[in-house]
């Protein structure tokens, strides 16, 4: 017990509010009030968890302050009160059933990678975890994706069909145990059980792992159950099983995630700081994007790419993946093209067939899907490129307390929503492409489920201008129906995509979540729809991602997204704040031949720069850089002159694709931004040579080790060689910038037999150049000094490298996304947040 | 071009021109209103036809003018009759385009046994039309073997289509853009109650429901049937015919051949018990193979 001075006894009744459930809290309180000799109890209730302790009040102060202080390391507290109350009649400490609240307020953890003593107990020879693969304690496992309600107990998750056995029930019961009230707790007597079976959902005789071992080092391709969703896994170093994969998936060059071993596996790959170190060993477990070490790890696994996307085994299951021989593996989401991951066992066996030789599939049902996360650290800060496994549903603080829920529906791709109330913004998981009726479905669940948890109606909804973005009919369906519940549109679901203009907001009947007792503060506010132009959204995410207010200056740099004036922006520099914006500068439109086509096939982008910019003589530059295809020049020169299916667009994701293709790096894609990416790559490691051999003096056969990598640098701007820091001209009149200038320097260097990456590199500068000119126009017309950084491009490393060096040397303060994505994946807190500040200054 | 105003000029036109091709003796009584013999329930719709280019691949305005709107009758459960047409010239237009215009008006007609019994013309201003604007009025009689609706279409039923889709649309494209592929795209263009009396006659209230795939392609209608008739339907993408130049032509321009337009398909809405029998009496549904 803890020494304490002092005399008197009191009794204090405490509130505490945050991440308080599934995370040790209890235990945790339990114990602190034994440290202090402190009589009362504990619960968990729907606002989070309640306590009455009991003693002097030297003691209780004491307790008071060690609580923030020694709390367990996955709980937040976000909120804290304390009551005076007459003495009880207290005996002991205890911990008392937990309360349900009509409206819980608590916050459901992530799911959390497994903590080093389960890993241990699951390596150690014993009995009960021993190679058990659904080990897991209070301070590691599934939550997210196995939580059907609240509060987080163990009835209410998809544990709930597996009896604990005498032995796990006395570790549950007992508040010194690690695993006390550790709710999806089991062992290899109780729990769930992992069963492989061949292509015919027939299982395979003998143990599981011997039989996985001996078919991974065969070559054979596996669907393999996880934590969110099912995985397609294969030996990484295996090039014939990577390839066969690629083939099934159709994918021959997008880069596939793998999964380490361990970190020092980690390290005999790829270059590791210590910042990556710790994002790849954190608790959420995240697909990191390293640099690889040249020659380590075979070339398909990520074409055309020094880079690769590496995680850590987290959960039990996957670390039994591993074997002496094998300790890189394949772990690409288990989904065929632009469909949800695949969660559920008949399901996989149905749909993954095509892909997979066997299924190593278990009993636990997946009540959540959950993609992978993927970060990247750029600058020595971690960027995210998707936020879901390990993040979600932990939601995002704001500065704003919001008096009515609100919803922002997100984009059409890498779609994700985001519900508010009061100061939390929770996104969504990753629910992806929103083409087909399977991700609508799927995006349909989500967002009831998520309701459901947080009790969430929300009466203020924002979505993406675009007249044909699928999300919007489904969620009007959802939220202006007279029956809101299973009622939308019949005929939406009939046909694959159908828009149909959507109607800006009207007044509309309440809607939201039916009994659960309402939400006060919502009752009176009709449900109310504000259209949110897509890079708009995007200047509000990076806006509440970075706590601004006020107005800021916004370099837009995205792929498409719908304009107010009807054509596809996507190279904007805006200026404004929440509720509104001025399109301060953009860079001129150039038609797309084909539409989406002209995305899939940058060559044709960059034949439609040319012709619109130099005319005959593009054609004629068109032809030479594309032969073979002289015809095609000519039938898109005809699309243009007759505007057949060519829509005007200024993404700046198009201009890459058509510096791309006129550079033959990338002439077709066959992943979504793959010349981009590649363009984006031959410059950043043109410039980052010499981080290269300092890398490559480690040679792939040094001894895997724990240790820091000491000999990580991150490349600068600085090294740069000359020659490479020119810039190409470019036009800014009337607040259009003109690329022109680029093209003609990019095709007259490319003649002059410059190398490409060198080229790469001044085409990364002169799109710098072109952000800073666009953004000292806006600052002319405005006088703001801080600048956000938003859209899918500037998940380029070097463009946002040399941006940031720019922009600070000129003054201004810039802000980059720090909780939630870059892309589309964060826009939907961005319309959230305008939709939210629409409707406050309508109510004014 | 100047027979816009003046009496005679008009009556020149109409002589030398109307009269030459259309000679039904309604039409030819030159009377204010035709006089109609017939009986039953009537069947009436209209069409304005615009198009660019007045030629294409297939067809030309003419025959889309008399095709749309026979189409339009005969899809619902209708024989068509009679036909009126008005036409919208523009100042200047070469005459022997019209001509060409009216004499494929006339073959369409003739060719799927409707009768051209009144009509119109009016010139507007040079650079106020895109040469010929048609607007054709449509009579039929109720086929006594139809009995379609909306209603009737229930779960399980089977949705059939004649042939590939999307031809129109890229004939008229190609032609207007002048794309050329390596094989020339034709119109589908063609009246349909010649395929649909006699299916009719064979299996009548056996079909359940029709509609033609026009403006907006067999998407825009599925969804209008599915909003309509309060059903879900079904659209197999791999089970729709779409020919092999077709798809690539619209794979290179970047469009969907499920909302290009089509002028002479059908999609016919039946039992799945008669699905089959229904596709091997019919030539036409053969080579359309059954969607699912
Ligand atoms: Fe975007
Ligand atoms: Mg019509
Ligand atoms: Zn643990
Ligand atoms: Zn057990």
């Amino acid at each position: 017990m803890r020494e304490t001075s002092g005399s008197g006894q009191a009794c204090w009744h405490i509130q505490i509010t945050g991440m308080v459930q599934g995370v040790g809290f209890r235990p945790y309180l339990y114990r602190l009030a034994q440290d202090y000799g402190l009589l009362g109890w504990v619960l968990n209730d729907g606002e989070g968890v309640e306590l009455e302790v009991q003693g002097p009040r030297a003691a209780l102060a004491g307790f008071l302050e060690a609580l923030p202080r020694e709390k367990p390391p996955l709980a937040q507290i976000h909120g804290l009160t304390k009551q005076e109350r007459p003495p009880g009649t207290f005996t002991r400490f205890e911990i008392r059933a937990s309360v349900l609240h009509s409206r819980p307020q608590v916050l459901i953890p992530p799911d959390l990678a497994i903590c080093p003593q389960c890993r241990e107990e699951v390596l150690a020879a014993g009995e009960r975890y021993h190679h058990y693969p659904f080990t897991n304690c209070t301070y590691c496992g599934p939550r997210f994706t196995v939580v059907k309600g609240l509060p987080y107990d163990r009835v209410r998750t998809s544990m709930a069909a597996f009896e604990m056995c005498p032995e796990c029930a006395a570790d549950y019961r007992n508040p010194l145990h690690r695993r006390f009230h550790a709710q999806p707790t089991a062992c290899s007597r109780c729990g769930p059980q992992v069963t492989l079976l061949d292509r015919e959902g027939v299982p395979l005789s003998g143990h599981w792992e011997e039989r996985f071992s001996v078919l991974l080092r065969a070559g054979k391709i596996f669907a393999v159950k996880g934590i969110g969703g099912f995985h397609l896994v294969c030996s990484a170093l295996n090039q014939e099983a990577v390839q066969r994969l690629r083939q099934a998936k159709k994918r021959p060059f997008r880069p596939l995630a793998v999964m380490a071993k361990d970190v020092a596996t980690v390290k005999k790959y790829c270059r590791v700081s210590p910042l990556e170190r710790e994002t790849l060993l954190g608790p959420a477990a995240p697909i990191v994007i390293l640099e690889t070490k040249p020659g380590a790890v075979p070339e398909n696994l990520a074409p055309r790419q020094k880079t690769l996307g590496v995680m850590l085994p987290y959960s039990p299951l996957h670390i039994l993946l591993f074997t002496a021989e094998t300790d890189l593996l394949v772990m690409t989401s288990g989904n065929a093209r632009g469909l949800p991951i695949v969660k559920d066992n008949e399901e996989a066996l149905r749909d993954l067939s095509p892909f997979a030789d066997y299924f190593l599939v278990h009993n636990r049902e997946i009540v959540n899907r959950c993609d992978d996360s993927v970060v990247r650290v750029i600058q020595g800060g971690v960027h995210f490129y998707r936020r879901s496994r390990g993040y979600v549903p932990a939601p995002v603080a704001l500065t704003l307390d919001t008096e009515a829920d609100v919803l922002g529906c997100g984009g059409e791709m890498k779609n994700t929503f985001c519900l508010i109330q009061g100061r939390n913004a929770f996104l969504s998981q990753h629910l992806g492409d929103m083409t087909y009726l399977e991700g609508l479905e799927n995006y349909r669940r989500a967002l009831r489920h998520l309701q459901g948890l947080l009790q969430i109606a929300p009466r203020i909804i924002g979505y993406d201008l675009h007249p044909q973005y699928s999300v919007t009919p489904l969620v009007r369906g959802l939220f202006e129906g007279p029956d809101e519940t299973e009622g939308e549109a019949e005929g939406n679901k009939n046909v694959k995509r159908e828009g149909g203009i959507q109607r800006s907001g009207g007044i509309k009947k309440e809607g939201g979540i039916k009994g659960s007792g309402g939400i006060k503060r919502n009752e009176q506010v009709p449900v109310r729809f504000f259209a949110v132009q897509h890079h708009h959204a995007h200047l509000a995410s990076a806006m509440a991602d970075n706590a601004l207010e006020g107005e800021v200056i916004g370099a837009i740099l995205d792929g498409t997204g719908y304009g107010t004036d009807g054509t596809l922006w996507g190279f904007e520099i805006l200026s404004g704040g929440y509720r509104s914006f001025t399109r301060q500068v953009h860079l001129a439109p150039v038609p797309l031949p084909g539409g989406e086509r002209a995305v899939l096939n940058p060559w044709l982008t960059a034949t439609a720069y040319l012709l619109t910019y130099l005319g005959e003589e593009g054609k004629s530059l068109a032809e030479r850089c594309f032969p073979g295809r002289e015809k095609d020049v000519a039938q898109v020169a005809r699309m243009l002159e007759h505007e057949v299916n060519a829509p005007g667009a200024s993404g700046a994701g198009r201009l890459f694709d058509a510096a791309a293709a006129l550079l033959g790096i990338c002439l077709t894609s066959t992943y979504d931004g793959q010349a981009a990416m590649e363009l984006g790559e031959l410059a950043r490691v043109s410039l980052s040579a010499g981080g290269f051999s300092s890398a490559a003096a480690l040679g792939p056969g040094e001894p895997a080790s724990d240790r820091v990598d000491d000999t990580w640098q991150e490349y600068r701007v600085g090294q740069c060689v000359s020659g490479e820091s020119a810039s190409y001209p470019f036009g800014l009149r009337d607040g259009i910038l003109e690329a022109d200038g680029l093209l003609r320097g990019i095709l007259r260097d490319r003649q002059a037999g410059f190398a490409v990456r060198k080229i790469a590199v001044k085409f990364h500068r002169s799109v710098a150049q072109m952000v800073l000119a666009g953004v000292k126009e806006a600052f002319r017309h405005t006088g703001l000094r801080r600048v956000v950084l938003s859209g899918g491009v500037w998940q380029n490393p070097l463009l946002l490298d040399l941006a940031l060096e720019l922009l600070s040397a000129n003054g201004f303060t810039v802000y980059t996304h720090r909780s939630v994505p870059a892309n589309d994946g964060g826009l939907s807190l961005g319309q959230a947040v305008a939709a939210y500040h629409m409707w406050l200054s309508e109510q004014s | 071009l100047a027979h816009g105003d003046g009496g005679i000029l008009t009556h020149e036109l109409i002589k030398g021109v109307f009269q030459k091709y259309l000679t039904a003796p309604e039409l030819l009584a030159l009377t204010d209103a035709a006089l109609l013999p017939g009986a039953g329930t009537i069947a009436l719709t209209t069409d304005s036809f615009v198009v660019n280019p007045l030629f294409f691949p297939g067809g030309d305005i003419g025959k889309l003018a008399v095709a749309g709107t026979v189409n339009d009758l005969a899809v619902s459960g209708s024989k068509p009759k009679y036909l009126t047409a008005g036409f919208i010239l523009e100042e200047g237009l070469d005459l022997a385009l019209l001509e060409r215009a009216v004499a494929s008006m006339a073959a369409t007609a003739e060719s799927c046994g409707i009768s051209l019994v009144a009509g119109d013309t009016k010139v507007v201003e040079r650079g106020k039309g895109d040469g010929i604007y048609i607007n054709t009025t449509g009579i039929g009689f109720k086929d006594e073997n139809a009995s379609l609706g909306y209603e009737r279409i229930e779960p399980g039923d089977k949705i059939l289509l004649n042939g590939g889709i999307g031809e129109h649309g890229v004939a008229v494209l190609a032609e207007r853009a002048g794309f050329t592929f390596d094989q020339t795209i034709l119109s589908d263009c063609a009246p349909l109650n010649t395929l649909i009396t006699p299916l009719l006659e064979t299996f009548g209230p056996a079909v359940k429901f029709m509609r033609d795939p026009t403006r907006g392609g067999l998407a825009t209608t599925a969804k209008e049937i599915a909003l309509a008739s309060g059903r879900d339907l079904w659209l197999e993408e791999t089970a729709i015919p779409v020919r092999a130049e077709v798809r690539g032509a619209t794979e290179f321009l970047g469009l969907d051949p499920l909302y290009l337009a089509n002028e002479g398909k059908c999609i016919l809405i039946t039992a799945a018990s008669m699905a089959d029998e229904i596709v091997v009496s019919s030539a036409v549904f053969r080579q359309g193979k059954g969607a699912p």
